[in-house]
Formats: C-alpha cells, structure tokens, sequence
C-alpha cells in the first residue's frame, strides 16, 4: 500500500512512531527512501544518512520537516563516536538506528578479489557493527530500539554473491547475539530481509536481461517484486510500541520466495 | 478507519486468543469468537467485547477436536456475516507426560485440536478469501513450533505440523492476495499458563523459573500477539508470507 494510504487507515496508537528520531543509513538507496516515507508517514522524525548530501538533501525536501540529514560513511569505523557525538549535539539522543547502508559486489568467486570481498564485510557488518556501538549509550536512554536490513542472500544460495551473502548472514548472528544481550537493558534488536524488490539497484542488474527478469518472477510465489514501503511497514512495525516483545527476529518479506523450492 | 473485515479467532474466550477478538473489534471488524463450551457467559462475553468497542461480535461454539465442527464454525460465521476474511487459528491444548507414557488417545486430541482444526478451517475458509480476493490465514503456532522441550511431544509436533502447513498454504495462495503466516509466542501470561503453573504444585516458583530464562526479565502479554495479528492482517503486510515469527522477548534467538 502507499504511504498516503498507509496515513488514511486508523491503526491502534501502539503502531505510531510519534516522538521516536530515527537514523537511518543508506537512506537514499531505493529500499532507504521508502523506508523513510513510511516511518515518516507513521509520525517519526527521521535523520536521513548517506554520503552524498546532494542526494540527502533532495530527500530531504520531498519528504519534509519530519526529516534531517546527516552524511556519514558507514566504512568510517573510526569515526563514529565523532559522528555519534554530532547527531546527539544537534538532534537529541536517538531512540533507533537501523543499518540499512549496503553495497555489492557480483562476481564468481574465483573472480572476487580480496579487497572486494572485504569491502562488501566492512560496510554490512564491520561499519553496522561500528554505529551500533557508537549510538548504543543513546538508544539505551531512550530504551529504543535496533534494526538491520538483512537479505534473501541471508537464507538462499545464489551465486555469485559470496561477500554479500556472507555479510548478510553475520547480520543475523549479530542479531541474535545483541537481542539477548541487550533485552535486559530493555533494547531490541531485529532485522527485516527482503527478498527481490523493485529498486534502482535491481533495474540496473536485470537491464537489458529479459530472461533474468522471467527467471526471477518466476521464483517469487506472488509473481511480482516487492516495493520499498513493504520493507518500511514490516520497519514501522519493529520499531513501534505494538513489538515491544518482538527482539531477536528477522522479518523474512520476500512474497514467499525463500520458501519456495 | 480501515476496511471493515470479518474475523474468526478459535479457542478465543481467554488468554492469547481474546486479547486477539479485543484487538481486531477495536479495529471494527466483525469478529467471531469460540471455543468448545455454550454457556451464557460464552454469549455474554461476545455482547461485552461488542459493548466496547462497538463492533459485530458473535460467539460461536464448536470443538475443534472435530473436522466437521472446524468448518461448521467457518460456515455459520459466513451465514452471520456474508464471509471470512481473517481467520486466526489459535485453539490449542497442553499434555505433559514422557513419550512412552503418554496416553494415545491425548496425543490424538492434541493433534486434533493444535493441528488438524488449523486444516479444517483453513480448508473451509479459502474459496471465499479467493472469491472475495483478500485473505488473512494467521496461525498461532508457538515457540514450540521452532524448537522443543521434553515430555511436550504431541504439543511441540503439532506446533511444528502448522508451522509447515503456514508455508504450503502460503505458496498456495501466493498468486492470490491472501497471506498466511504463523506467529510464535514465547510464554505469555494467561489463564492457561497459570493453571499449568499451578499444576506443578508451587505455582510462584515455577513462575519465576520461567521469567528467569526471559531475556527481558517478563512473559509476554496477549495484547503484545494481537499487535502483531494486527500488523499480519493489514495491507501494509501484504508482501509477507509463509513466514513464522517469534514473539517471545529474545527467549528463542
């Protein structure tokens, strides 16, 4: 559903995000921007990051007061108290983050260069790793909460993505591990995994490719890709008070994909 | 408000199952509740539930422990309110004993009643989610359908039964816009889990051994499971399905 839709229907207020600043990597990727519309549209404040302020800006504009930018490297693992430090100056203590920053690298794994694969670690695992420390004294005060962006690639074999679907994979190990050993400070931790969504990256790897576009409807039970809000709703829903028992989990929203044999 | 819906909840004149009949009548769907017994508290507990927040509730008595009753509670709620949009499978029953004395005929109500009742339903109430193009299947499974614990065996194999039947008939009916999902709850504070925790003859200190595995140091409470039946009957969830999703304060990851 669209997010204009989204703000006509009347959900219980344990759905709201009213009061709740979240930052959000990765935001003007086509996954980050729908995100950041639904969790606008559930009442958020939402401090947009990226590096390209350009694009943050641009965002930023369209999307309206309820947004701030904030442009900062994931891979800058050694500058995250500095930028953790900023956001707090300027905004207040934030109540969640979610790593949503990533990249790939698609190559047979025979091809796939060290620096490349590492690449791909550092920004999903070692980068989101790095920002969680780093904010985590905010989203304990305000008792809030932390979300990745997983994958498919977390659950499926596919080829060609040996350093994305390794990264992913940690994410939920990560997941897992700081859900219990944050639940007691009253914090939780989840992630959602998208399966195939219609994204720019998407269009850009299946351009010109008709075949690859049949061969992958036809490994989506529900025979169509998924929109960005889809992502952004199962986001909402973690983040609001109605999950407050929900720690630990990964939201598979895939249209049945990694199920389907 | 949203799209009025008409919702059957099994088993669900306590605990999980009527937090779920509160949440989804506060939404303003019509709503049918069950469970096994047809007392006039049963009835009255539906004209309370309607009393509140102003929505359509009837009670309907069925034992799920019968197939033929299973879609005979489908059928008279679709005489009540013309359909069955949302259909949440929630009745469930516990028996603990070691495998080898567990009595044959319990492990077949167990069965019946947390398992073969979410196929009876599911089965009755499809051609008209089809029909009507929309659908909500949402199967309260429990952690139990994940992982195990000893001397449950007929709970934790039906438990793990619906979790598998949630992903065929989500696969079924991925091409129509209906979702199935099931939602896992850890241990939730309800009248069932007192009586259990009763049963062991030190009702507080069973109690307090099962908070004491609780990373966040509490149960859970049924409002916290209609949230997320909530959440899985909106549109806004219209992508997931086949999925199984843990409710249980990081007590299973």
């Amino acid at each position: 559903m669209t997010t204009e839709q989204y703000a006509q229907t009347v959900f219980p207020a344990a759905f709201s995000l009213e009061g709740q600043q979240v930052l959000l990597t990765g935001a003007s990727g086509g996954l980050g921007q729908g995100i950041a519309a639904c969790l606008v549209a559930a009442g958020a404040h939402v401090i947009l990051s990226g590096t390209s302020a350009e694009k943050l800006k641009k965002l930023s504009e369209k999307l309206g007061p309820q947004t701030g930018i904030a442009v900062f490297d994931v891979t800058r693992t050694d500058n995250v108290d500095v930028f953790a430090h900023a956001v707090e100056a300027e905004v207040g203590p934030i109540s969640a983050l979610i790593n949503n920053a990533g990249i790939t690298v698609k190559k047979p794994v025979a091809e796939m260069d060290m620096a490349s694969f590492e690449s791909v670690l550092t920004t999903h695992v070692t980068g989101a790793f790095a920002l969680t420390k780093a904010f985590l004294p905010q989203i304990t005060a305000n008792k809030g909460s932390i979300l990745f962006t997983a994958s498919m690639a977390s659950f499926l074999g596919l080829p060609n993505v040996s350093g994305y679907a390794a990264a992913k994979s940690a994410l939920l190990g990560l997941v897992r591990t700081l859900s219990v050993e944050l639940a007691p400070a009253g914090v939780r931790t989840n992630a959602v995994a998208p399966g195939w969504f219609d994204t720019p990256m998407y269009r850009q790897a299946t351009r010109d490719d008709p075949q690859r576009v049949e061969a992958i409807l036809r490994r989506i039970p529900m025979k169509e890709l998924g929109q960005p809000e889809d992502i952004g709703w199962a986001m909402t829903y973690l983040l609001s008070p109605a999950a407050r028992y929900v720690t630990g989990q990964t939201l598979v929203v895939d249209g049945g994909a990694v199920n389907a044999l | 408000m949203g799209k009025i819906r008409t919702a059957v909840v099994t088993g669900s004149n306590s605990g999980i199952g009527l937090g779920v009949a509160h949440a989804l009548a506060a939404e303003g769907h019509n709503v049918v509740i069950n469970s096994f017994t047809d007392r006039d508290e049963d009835h009255a507990l539906a004209g309370d539930i309607s009393a509140k927040h102003g929505n359509k509730t009837v009670y309907i008595q069925a034992d799920m422990s019968s197939g033929d009753a299973c879609r005979a509670l489908i059928r008279k709620a679709a005489e009540e309110f013309g359909r069955v949009d949302i259909l949440v499978n929630n009745a469930g029953i516990q028996h603990v004993a070691a495998i080898e004395d567990f009595p044959a005929e319990t492990w077949d109500r167990v069965i019946a009643i947390n398992m073969n009742s979410s196929f009876h339903t599911t089965a009755a109430a499809l051609p008209m989610m089809r029909e009507h193009k929309w659908g909500r299947v949402i199967n309260i499974a429990s952690a139990h359908g994940l992982t195990a614990s000893p001397f449950k065996s007929a709970y934790v194999t039906a438990k793990h039964g619906v979790v598998g039947m949630t992903k065929v008939v989500a696969l079924e009916t991925a091409e129509d816009p209906i979702t199935c999902n099931a939602i896992c709850p850890g241990t939730v504070d309800s009248p069932s889990l007192h009586q259990r925790l009763t049963a062991t003859g030190d009702h507080d200190e069973a109690l307090a051994a099962f908070v004491a595995r609780q990373p966040m140091g509490r149960l859970g409470h049924p409002a916290e499971i209609a949230h997320l039946v909530l959440y899985l009957a909106h549109d806004a969830s219209a992508y997931m399905t086949g999925q199984a999703i843990n409710i249980d304060g990081g007590w299973t990851a």
